[in-house]
C-alpha cells in the first residue's frame, strides 16, 4: 500500500490496487468520528451499448439507475436494514457515467463497510423482486416529470445533441423501464460491477489495511475484462437545435444556456479543460464580472444564476442557468460580452485573482467527506489524481482560457432551453 | 468546547474551537418576532444591505473582495425558528492556516460584516432607492417561486391552513402585498429599530481561541445602539380540535399528499428526546415504518417520511403518490402512526432508530458549520444544552416514552395536490 502525504492541502492518502484491479484509497481523518465509504462503478445510465469478449449488447434505457436500486438485496436481506441496525446511513446514487453506493456512520465501521461490499460484491435479486421494484421507480420518474430542473437540462441535452445517451433522462423512462428483466440486470451487473471497473474510498479515522484487507476477503477474486462501451459517433457540427421551450407549472421562466465544447483526449489536459471552462464562465459572467453585475441591477437574472463546466462520456459543455423574465436577452448579452473580451483582451488581474478563489474552495471542499470521494472517483475514472488539482490549476494559463472562450461560446454551438409558466386562465 | 459570552447588552457570542476544517463559520442573527407587519421587512433588509456599502458600494465591488479572500462566502440567513424570525448573515471562509499569502482572512471577514450593519450605501439618510426596488423584485420572485417544487409547495400549503391564526403561518420570507409597499424610508426606519431593539446572537466556528474570536467580534459589533429589546416566543397549540382535508389541483404528473399533525412536545420539553427517537422509528428515515411500509411493501411511492418541527411541537408527513391511491396511502400512514400509539414497536426498530440519531448528532461535529443550527436553537429556547447531551438522553429513553409521544400526536391537517383530470 502505497502512502502520499499532500502537505500543502494537509491530507494523507492511502492507494492500492488489489489483484482483482479494484482500486483504493484512503484518506486519514484523524480525531473525526465520522466515516464515510463509498463504492463507485464506472458504470452510469450512458452506457446503455457496449462491448464485452467480442459480444455486443444493447440494453434499453434505464438499466444502470434500476440495478442501483436492486442491489440493496442481499443474501441476508435488505442492506438497507443491515446498515440501519449498525447506525449508518446509507445511500446510492446513479449519474450519467458512474453508480456509488455509500454510508456514512460513527460505530460499527467495519461491519457497515462489510454491507457495502457484500452487497455490491454479487447479485441477489429475483424476478419477483425486480418486478416489485418496478412501481417505486416509475414514480421517482413521474417526480423528475414535475421537477423544472430536471426537465431544463434534458431539454438541453436533447437540443444539443444528437445521438449521444446522455439526451435519455438518468432513470430511463416508464416505458423503458418496463423491458428491463432480472436478466437485463444480471447481464450489465456482471460487465459493470466487476472489481476492475470499480473503485473504493473511505474518508475517516480508519485502519486502511483494514479497508484493503476487509476488500480482499469479500469481492471476487477474478481480474476480468472491462467492457467496451459505444457512444455512436463523435458530436461535431452545429447542434441540431438552438432553442427548446416547455411550459410547466411554475411561477417565473428559468434558463439553461448552455454550448457544447470539444474535449481532449488524455485525461490531465482534460482536466486542465475544465478548469479553463471553468474559469472562463467565471470571467465572462461569474459574480465578480461586469456582465454579471449589469445583468443583476437590471433584475435580469438574481443570486441563483450561475455557470460551470460539465463532461459526460466524451461530450461537454458549459451551461449558464437562472430565473429570468427575459432569458433571450440574457443569451444575446452574453454572447456579445463574450466577444467583446475576446476583442478587448481578457484581464490578467482577474484571472490571477479568480484561480485563487476557485483553488480556496477547492481546498474547503477537502472538508467534506463526500466531496473527497465523489471527486476521487470521477477523476480516478478519467485517469487523473484528484490531489493534483493545485498542479493543474498552477498550469492552466489566460491564454488556455482565451482559446476556450474563442472556441465555446458561439451561436452555433449553444442553445437556449426555457421552462415557462403555463399560461394561467 | 463551547462558550456563550455577553459581548453588548443582549448582543450573545457561541464560539466553537475546532482546529479540524480547512473552512471557518461565523453567523450573526437578529432575533424578532414573527409578525405580518415585520417579516418582509426582515426578510428584504439583508438582501439590501448585501448590494452595497460606503467602500464596497456595488455588488461586483464586494464579489472582487470575496474572490481575494480565497473565494469567502457572504450571504444573508432568513430563519423561522417556530414563532421567532431572524435576519442577518452567514459567511464561511478558509482558516487563515490555507491562506497562502497569509492573510488574515477572519479579520477581514469581520471587519466586512460591520460594513454592512454599519455603513451601507444611503441617500438622503435612507437606503438607495435602485438597491430597495431591485431587491423587492427578487424577494417577490422568490416568493412566487414556492410552487415550483410540488413537494416543498404542499407542505407550505398545508402548514399555512393547520396555522392559519397562528403567527406560525407567516412565510419565513414574508408576503408579496407588503413587500410591494415597502420603501426605502420604511426599510430604513425598521433598520435603525431592529438594530437597537433586537436580541443578537452570533455564532462562530473555527479555529481561533474564544478570546481572538471575541475580540474580533467585539470589533465588529462595537457601537451597536442598544435599547430595550423586544420580546421573542413561541405559542404553542397542543392538541388538534378536529381533522381538515384539503385539496388542490394544478397541472401534475404525481400526487403529493401533506400531513400535518400537533404533537404536543417542543424542543423545550423534557419528553423532546422520546419525540425524536418517535419520528425516526416512525418515519424520519429510510429503516423507519413508513419506508418499510408505504414504499416497500405497498410500493405506493418514491419517497414517504416525516420530520418534526421542534419549536411549535408539529410533524410533517409527506409523500409522492398516485392520484387514485390517496385514501390508501393516507390510511395507511395514520395506521403506521396508530402502530406506534399501541405500542407496536419492536426492541429492534428502537434501537437502529437510536443508534441512528445518535450517530446523526454525533456526525454534527465533523462538518463545519453544522452545529450553528443546534447552537442557534438552544439560543432561542434559552437552554444550554450541548450534542453531548443530547445524546446522553437519547441513550436513557425508554420505549415507555417512545410510545407516550405517539400518543400525544394528533391529526390536524392533510392536504392533497392532485392533477386536474382525475
Amino acid at each position: 500500500m502505497n502512502c502520499k502525504d499532500v502537505a500543502r492541502l494537509g491530507e494523507r492518502v492511502y492507494e492500492a490496487e488489489l489483484p482483482n484491479g479494484l482500486s483504493i484509497r484512503v484518506v486519514p481523518k484523524p480525531g473525526f468520528s465520522r466515516k464515510y465509504a463509498l463504492i463507485a462503478a464506472d458504470y452510469g445510465s450512458a452506457d446503455t451499448k457496449f462491448t464485452l469478449n467480442g459480444k455486443t449488447v444493447t440494453t434499453p434505457d434505464g438499466v444502470a439507475h434500476y440495478l442501483e436500486h436492486k442491489m440493496f438485496d442481499t443474501p441476508k436481506g435488505d442492506a438497507m436494514e443491515q446498515f440501519a441496525a449498525m447506525g449508518a446511513s446509507p445511500n446510492a446514487f446513479t449519474s450519467y457515467d458512474m453508480t456509488a453506493y455509500y454510508f456514512s456512520c460513527t460505530e460499527h465501521f467495519e461491519e457497515n463497510l462489510r454491507t457495502l461490499l457484500e452487497m455490491v460484491a454479487v447479485p441477489c435479486f429475483t424476478e419477483e423482486s425486480v418486478e416489485k421494484e418496478r412501481d417505486i421507480i416509475g414514480q421517482e420518474i413521474l417526480m423528475y416529470e414535475d421537477s423544472a430542473d430536471s426537465k431544463l437540462f434534458e431539454e438541453l441535452f436533447t437540443a444539443m445533441f444528437r445521438h449521444h445517451p446522455i439526451r435519455v433522462p438518468i432513470a430511463g423512462t416508464v416505458q423503458s423501464i418496463a423491458q428491463i428483466t432480472a436478466e437485463t440486470l444480471n447481464t450489465c451487473f456482471d460487465a459493470f460491477y466487476a472489481p476492475s471497473n470499480m473503485m473504493l474510498c473511505v474518508v475517516g479515522d480508519v485502519d486502511p489495511a483494514q479497508v484493503v484487507r476487509i476488500a480482499e476477503e469479500l469481492l471476487p477474486k477474478d481480474r476480468k475484462e472491462r467492457p467496451v462501451p459505444d457512444y455512436g459517433p463523435a458530436e461535431t457540427g452545429e447542434c441540431p437545435c438552438h432553442e427548446s421551450l416547455r411550459r410547466m407549472e411554475v411561477s417565473m421562466p428559468s434558463f439553461a444556456l448552455g454550448f457544447r465544447c470539444e474535449l481532449p483526449e488524455d485525461g490531465w489536459e482534460s482536466l486542465k479543460w475544465e478548469i479553463a471552462a471553468d474559469l472562463g464562465a467565471e470571467l465572462l459572467a461569474g459574480e465578480s464580472s461586469a456582465l454579471y453585475q449589469r445583468l443583476y441591477e437590471e433584475n435580469l437574472i438574481d443570486s441563483d444564476f450561475s455557470g460551470g463546466f460539465e463532461c459526460v462520456r466524451g461530450v461537454g459543455l458549459v451551461s449558464f442557468t437562472g430565473d429570468s423574465a427575459e432569458p433571450e436577452a440574457v443569451r444575446d448579452a452574453l454572447l456579445e460580452e463574450c466577444e467583446r473580451l475576446l476583442r478587448e483582451g481578457l484581464d490578467e488581474d482577474a484571472f490571477r485573482r479568480l484561480k485563487k478563489s476557485a483553488v480556496g474552495r477547492r481546498i474547503r471542499d477537502l472538508d467534506s467527506f463526500e466531496s473527497i470521494c465523489y471527486r476521487i472517483c470521477a477523476n480516478f475514472f478519467d485517469g487523473v489524481d484528484y490531489f493534483r488539482f493545485p498542479e493543474a490549476y498552477a498550469e492552466v494559463t489566460l491564454e488556455d482560457v482565451r482559446l476556450f472562450l474563442e472556441k465555446t461560446v458561439c451561436p452555433e454551438r449553444m442553445v437556449l432551453s426555457v421552462i415557462e409558466p403555463k399560461e394561467r386562465d | 468546547m463551547t462558550e456563550r459570552i455577553e459581548l453588548l447588552p443582549g448582543v450573545f457570542l457561541q464560539t466553537m474551537q475546532t482546529d479540524k476544517f480547512k473552512t471557518g463559520c461565523i453567523s450573526v442573527n437578529f432575533l424578532r418576532p414573527l409578525c405580518r407587519e415585520e417579516a418582509s421587512l426582515n426578510a428584504l433588509l439583508p438582501s439590501v444591505l448585501l448590494r452595497g456599502t460606503e467602500s464596497r458600494p456595488d455588488i461586483r465591488e464586494i464579489s472582487l473582495l470575496l474572490d481575494e479572500l480565497y473565494g469567502a462566502t457572504v450571504g444573508t440567513l432568513i430563519r423561522k425558528k417556530g414563532e421567532v424570525h431572524s435576519w442577518g448573515f452567514y459567511a464561511d471562509f478558509i482558516e487563515d492556516a490555507y491562506a497562502l499569502d497569509g492573510e488574515a482572512v477572519f479579520a477581514e471577514i469581520c471587519r466586512f460584516l460591520r460594513e454592512l450593519l454599519f455603513a451601507p450605501v444611503l441617500e438622503n439618510g435612507v437606503f438607495l432607492e435602485s438597491f430597495v426596488e431591485s431587491e423587492k423584485v427578487n424577494l417577490c420572485n422568490t416568493l412566487a417561486a414556492e410552487i415550483n417544487d410540488k413537494r416543498s409547495y404542499a407542505t407550505i400549503r398545508m402548514m399555512r391552513t393547520m396555522c392559519e391564526n397562528e403567527r406560525q403561518a407567516i412565510p419565513r420570507l414574508g408576503e408579496r402585498e407588503i413587500v410591494e409597499q415597502i420603501t426605502p424610508q420604511s426599510l430604513y426606519a425598521h433598520f435603525e429599530k431592529v438594530l437597537a431593539t433586537s436580541r443578537v446572537e452570533i455564532l462562530y466556528m473555527g479555529r481561533k481561541s474564544g478570546e481572538e474570536a471575541a475580540k474580533l467580534i467585539r470589533g465588529m459589533i462595537e457601537g451597536l445602539p442598544r435599547k430595550e429589546l423586544t420580546e421573542v416566543g413561541t405559542d404553542v397549540i397542543r392538541s388538534a380540535a378536529e381533522v381538515r382535508e384539503l385539496e388542490e389541483r394544478m397541472e401534475v404528473t404525481q400526487g403529493k399528499l401533506s400531513m400535518g399533525f400537533r404533537t404536543g412536545c417542543t424542543c423545550a420539553d423534557p419528553e423532546y428526546p422520546a419525540l425524536l427517537l418517535l419520528n425516526a422509528v416512525y418515519g424520519g428515515a429510510v429503516s423507519s415504518k413508513l419506508f418499510r411500509n408505504v414504499r416497500e411493501k405497498l410500493q405506493l411511492c418514491y419517497y414517504a417520511s416525516s420530520s418534526i418541527e421542534k419549536y411549535k411541537g408539529l410533524m410533517v408527513v409527506s409523500s409522492g403518490i398516485d392520484f387514485e391511491n390517496y385514501e390508501v396511502a393516507k390510511n395507511e400512514i395514520l395506521h403506521q402512526l396508530e402502530d406506534c400509539r399501541s405500542g407496536n414497536i419492536t426492541e429492534e426498530e428502537l434501537e437502529k432508530a437510536r443508534q441512528r440519531l445518535i450517530s446523526g448528532f454525533r456526525s454534527l461535529k465533523d462538518r463545519p458549520g453544522s452545529q450553528d443550527e443546534f447552537y442557534f436553537s438552544q439560543a432561542i429556547i434559552g437552554k444550554n444544552g450541548t450534542v453531548d447531551s443530547l445524546i446522553a438522553q437519547l441513550r436513557e429513553v425508554t420505549m415507555g416514552q417512545v410510545v407516550a409521544a405517539a400518543r400525544k400526536i394528533t391529526l390536524d391537517t392533510v392536504y392533497f395536490l392532485k392533477g386536474v383530470t382525475d
